[in-house]
């Protein structure tokens, strides 16, 4: 029953690494979720995904040039190309005639094929460990150590320092841009801090949850939040709360479950797992939330259905002063 | 010189076939801002084509499709109800169901990977390389003749795509441009999406396998994204952008070859690199094109603008200050030289030893743009609530867009080209 | 705009017209000129409001009527001509001028409540990093008050019917405590008995000597609920007092044919330009 005495082993944190990994996949989901909700409040929730895939040609750059394995210079690399994608983005969206979902497709698979063009080259280069790189696609949390926590924590408090600051900013633009912008608040520059933070936290979660999932862990908490609360400031801790749920419950699940009889793959990859466990939440939120639940809907139906109760649902549309 | 086998053509072939088929039906989700739906289907059925394989054992492609085929209803349909029951924003309804639908599927893959011949990674960028290996043999007509079975496959999805897309063009290019006008007229544009959404949804499952999930988003947008740079007409998109496709698939399998990488990467970099090509360069809608244009205008502009003032200082007769009450309009020293010689250059101005002067041609196209300028502000004044002394600008600026018809109409509205500052041609009272 | 920025000229002073106010203008408007990619553009645009005043801006759809109070507002980019309130540019004057944009221009999903959106108003005389305090909880409160809508500040945005946003939005604008309100449209799409409270709030409004600036859409009220009006089609076709503006040819040219020249020329000029 190894599996068993690995549940322990995790339950108890008795393994310097295993708290290391834990403590790491829980800030970063935190700071997705809350940063993430923010990002699908003001329609932007797909940015995140074409930054991740941006970010791979730019890791395998840093890894040829470099020839550096240690990964904040590869995340560095990972910055510098998922920024230009971002850059990219806009520019074709200066363009009337593409529009910017077009942009996403394009920016997303023409850099991740870059990317992929050149980790087969890495692999080509004599001592080019195919794994380091694979683990970025699908993430691998076990292989995160005490430095990668370390970036990760630098970036989510940064971020989740600015959200808490600027909040109020925040819910203006989300909320109403045109009226902040007739406050005179910088709404491009509000609007390009929110994508930077998305895309830094993004890259910060490569190296566990990979390029090809990072987009759930910023989308699906913050989509599940939004059935518990209608006030902005507990759709974000909450998204928060989901985001470090379900990249715990990812990582410690891919910590335990037995390897797969293959041995082609080393262990489970991170990622899935973590994207599954937010899937899961989500799936949770959207059934059983209150009010905006489908259970509860379903209900509310009934009611309405029995006119004798007289649910007080619809607002009388004109009251008296 | 790439030495190239009678593998590497097939490869090319199949490639190629994809490609086009792709990007046929890419078009329409360009032109519907469907591109992300497509990104979304493509990852979304995986755990369909994962079941399959866990079902039956293999790699055949019926069981595959079939497969794939539920798992894209069931990402249109699961979709569809998060954004109407949790009233969840459209794209991040797709992120939420792609991701997790596509996590979903490399759990299961990475579940039986020992068992069965597929590995995560190939979901992402396919096994294109290793498309001759697995042969079928044709039916009836063509009885004998074995060739890859990813081949016939996509052959089948290139015509469909192609018999589709030109039996139900006019009813598409409808539905593409206005979805309302096309059900009021009778086409059900419901109707017509799903069908749509099915072919589309069947060429991406074919494709999946060969080249993997993020080729066919680059196979879907790029080549129509391209497309529509390049052309106005649907028809006209339609050809260039199986043409693009065409030429991601063989450029990108030459260019794998020469630098011993991945095909299907290099496939979506060259179809990427085409779109950027296009977005710099197209003859009409390029950024150089438009920057050149931009120029040329300008010079236009500041040639006519020369020609002005070379007019009034031949005028006998100089008008009342308020007229021609125009600081001198400062141009930069180089736009002025090179506008002069483009003057000098056609003839509408000379250079002697006094100075520049108008050529009879120029001193003609002077007098219309002057004629053109009061034209103009006599209109305003009669429209607008413009003051007389406001009108002099505006007219300065459109003055060097009279032409053709929009001069003819003018002529027709306004057939007094006095000044409309001089004393006794006025119709209002300037105060 | 085609035309590079450098042939623009400095703005004039403004022209002294005949029965002018002798008070300054709360929003003086000089040869503006806004292009958008394709949707409508401003062509020369010359306007002067007098403080006090509500008025009306009217014309057919597309006639960049929005599109002016954005450019008063410096929500888009102006290619030519000036904006000045109170004399004074945009810049030093902001705090003093309310904006209340069209009720589809948000997602009315979102989640924050109807005070909140209130205490938005708010934001403008806070800065970024300060909070909202007890007094603009009790302006915000106040606002809610006016609307008639106080008993609804706990209520997610959403909840509401399409009149209860509106004056959430008015709401929003009150607590601003401004001295020139430009409002997009305040009352489309609302039922009658939330029109006649908007009404009633931009009267009173007026009557503290405010300057009131709406878009509006119906034509049989304009008369009776606005002093004045500004006829506006790309141009302006016609402004002045209500009564004297609103005739039958000015309404002919502003919702007529007859203008075709002008929208012929800015398209050649846009076709020309990018």
């Amino acid at each position: 029953m190894s599996w068993a005495a690995d549940l322990i082993r995790l339950a108890t944190l008795e393994d310097a690494n295993t708290r290391i990994v834990l403590l790491g996949c829980g800030i970063l989901g935190a700071a997705a979720g809350s940063v993430g909700s923010l990002a699908v409040l003001r329609g932007r929730a797909l940015v995140g995904d074409a930054v991740a895939h941006a970010a791979l040609p730019g890791v395998c750059l840093a890894w040829l040039v470099l020839g550096d394995r240690s990964l904040p210079v590869l995340l560095l690399g990972a910055l510098g190309s998922g920024l230009l994608g971002v850059a990219t983005i806009a520019a074709i969206r200066a363009q009337p005639r593409i529009r910017e979902d077009a942009a996403i497709a394009l920016v997303l698979s023409t850099f991740f094929g870059a990317g992929i063009v050149l980790s087969r080259m890495v692999q080509n280069v004599p001592g080019g460990h195919r794994a380091g790189l694979d683990g970025l696609i699908l993430g691998s949390a076990a292989s995160l150590v005490r430095q990668d926590v370390f970036a990760i924590g630098v970036v989510a408090a940064a971020a989740l320092g600015a959200v808490l600051l600027f909040f109020k900013e925040l819910r203006l633009l989300c909320f109403d841009r045109s009226f902040a912008a007739s406050l005179g608040r910088p709404v491009g520059a509000f609007d390009l801090a929110l994508l930077a933070a998305v895309c830094l936290i993004a890259i910060a979660g490569l190296p566990a949850v990979g390029v090809v999932l990072v987009v759930a862990l910023l989308v699906i908490p913050g989509a599940a939040a939004r059935f518990w609360s209608d006030r902005l400031a507990a759709v974000v801790i909450l998204a928060g709360l989901f985001g470090a749920a379900a990249a715990l419950a990812g990582t410690a699940l891919s910590a335990v479950l037995p390897a797969p009889a293959g041995a082609r793959v080393r262990g489970w990859p991170t990622g899935p797992l973590i994207a599954l466990a937010a899937a899961g939440l989500f799936a949770g939120s959207l059934v059983a939330a209150p009010r905006r639940g489908l259970i509860a809907r379903l209900l509310g139906a009934r009611r309405l259905a029995a006119p004798q109760q007289g649910a007080p649902d619809a607002l009388p549309e004109e009251r008296s002063r | 010189m790439i030495h190239l086998d009678a593998d590497d053509l097939w490869v090319m072939a199949t490639a190629a076939c994809c490609a086009m088929a792709c990007g046929l039906l890419g078009c329409f989700l360009v032109l519907q801002r469907l591109s992300l739906l497509g990104d979304a289907i493509s990852h979304a059925i995986l755990p369909g084509i994962a079941a399959a394989f866990i079902v039956t054992g293999s790699r055949a492609s019926g069981g595959m499709l079939v497969g794939a085929a539920v798992a894209g209803l069931v990402t249109a349909f699961l979709a569809a109800a998060i954004r109407r029951i949790g009233r969840v924003p459209e794209d991040a309804a797709l992120g939420v169901v792609f991701t997790s639908l596509f996590a979903l599927g490399v759990v299961m893959i990475t579940w039986v990977a020992g068992s069965i011949d597929l590995d995560p990674g190939c979901v992402l960028y396919g096994l294109i390389e290793f498309v001759p290996d697995d042969r079928v043999e044709l039916p009836w007509p063509l009885a004998g003749v074995a060739v890859p079975r990813a081949f016939a496959w996509l052959a089948g999805a290139l015509v469909v795509a192609v018999v589709f897309v030109s039996l139900l063009l006019k009813e598409l290019r409808l539905v593409a441009f206005d979805a309302s006008l096309a059900t009021a007229m009778g086409f059900s544009a419901a109707a017509l999406h799903s069908v749509f959404l099915g072919v589309t949804t069947a060429t991406i499952v074919l494709s999946f396998e060969a080249v993997g999930s993020i080729l066919v988003v680059a196979m879907l947008v790029a080549p129509g994204a391209t497309a529509r740079l390049l052309v106005d007409r649907l028809g006209a998109m339609l050809l260039v952008a199986a043409l693009a496709g065409l030429a991601s698939a063989v450029g990108g399998y030459l260019l794998a070859l020469c630098m011993d990488t991945s095909v299907a990467g290099a496939m979506s970099v060259v179809a990427g690199g085409l779109f950027a090509a296009a977005l710099l360069l197209s003859p009409r809608h390029g950024a150089v094109a438009r920057l050149l244009q931009r120029w040329a205008l300008t010079l236009r502009i500041r040639g006519e603008d020369i020609l002005g003032e070379l007019h009034r200082a031949g005028e006998p007769r100089p008008s009342p200050p308020s007229a021609i009450a125009e600081p001198p309009p400062e141009m930069p020293r180089w736009e002025r030289s090179l506008a002069t010689r483009l003057l000098l250059l056609r003839g509408l101005a000379t250079r002697s030893a006094a100075g520049l002067a108008l050529t009879p041609r120029g001193a003609e196209r002077a007098e219309e743009l002057v004629r053109h300028h009061r034209r103009w502000e006599r209109y305003l004044l009669r429209e607008t609530e413009l003051p007389l002394d406001h009108l002099h600008e505006p007219a300065h600026r459109v003055e060097h867009f009279i032409a053709g018809d929009l001069a003819r109409r003018l002529e027709a509205e306004v057939p007094d080209a006095s000044d409309p500052h001089r004393p006794g041609a006025t119709e209002r009272n300037p105060d | 705009m085609p035309h590079d920025p450098s042939l623009a000229q400095p703005v004039r002073p403004p022209t002294p017209r005949a029965g002018a106010p002798a008070a300054r203008a709360a929003l003086e408007v000089h040869d503006l000129t806004v292009a958008y990619r394709r949707t409508p553009v401003l062509l020369d645009v010359d306007l002067e409001i007098p403080c006090g005043s509500m008025t009306a801006i009217v014309g057919p759809n597309g006639a960049g009527k929005s599109t002016l109070l954005k450019a008063a507002l410096g929500l888009v980019p102006a290619a030519t001509g000036a904006v000045r309130l109170f004399g004074k540019t945009l810049r030093a004057v902001r705090r003093s001028v309310a904006y209340v944009p069209q009720r589809e221009s948000v997602d009315w999903e979102f989640p924050v409540s109807v005070l909140e959106v209130a205490l938005m108003g708010r934001y403008g005389h806070l800065g970024w990093l300060r909070r909202p305090g007890a007094r603009d909880r009790a302006i915000a409160m106040e606002a809610l008050e006016t609307m008639g809508i106080a008993d609804l500040a706990g209520r997610q945005i959403g909840e509401l019917s399409g009149g209860q946003q509106q004056r959430t939005f008015l709401a929003r604008a009150l607590a601003q405590q401004a001295e020139l309100y430009l409002m997009d449209e305040p009352s489309a799409g609302v039922d009658a008995a939330t029109e006649r409270a908007i009404v009633d709030v931009l009267r009173r409004l007026r009557d503290q000597g405010r300057t009131v600036v709406a878009v509006h859409h119906d034509l049989s009220t304009v008369m009776a609920w606005f002093d004045r009006v500004v006829l506006l089609n790309v141009r302006v076709v016609a402004a002045g007092p209500a009564a004297a503006t609103l005739t039958a040819e000015t309404l002919a040219k502003t919702y007529g044919g007859r203008l075709t020249l002008l929208e012929e020329a800015a398209a050649v000029m846009r076709r020309a330009g990018a």
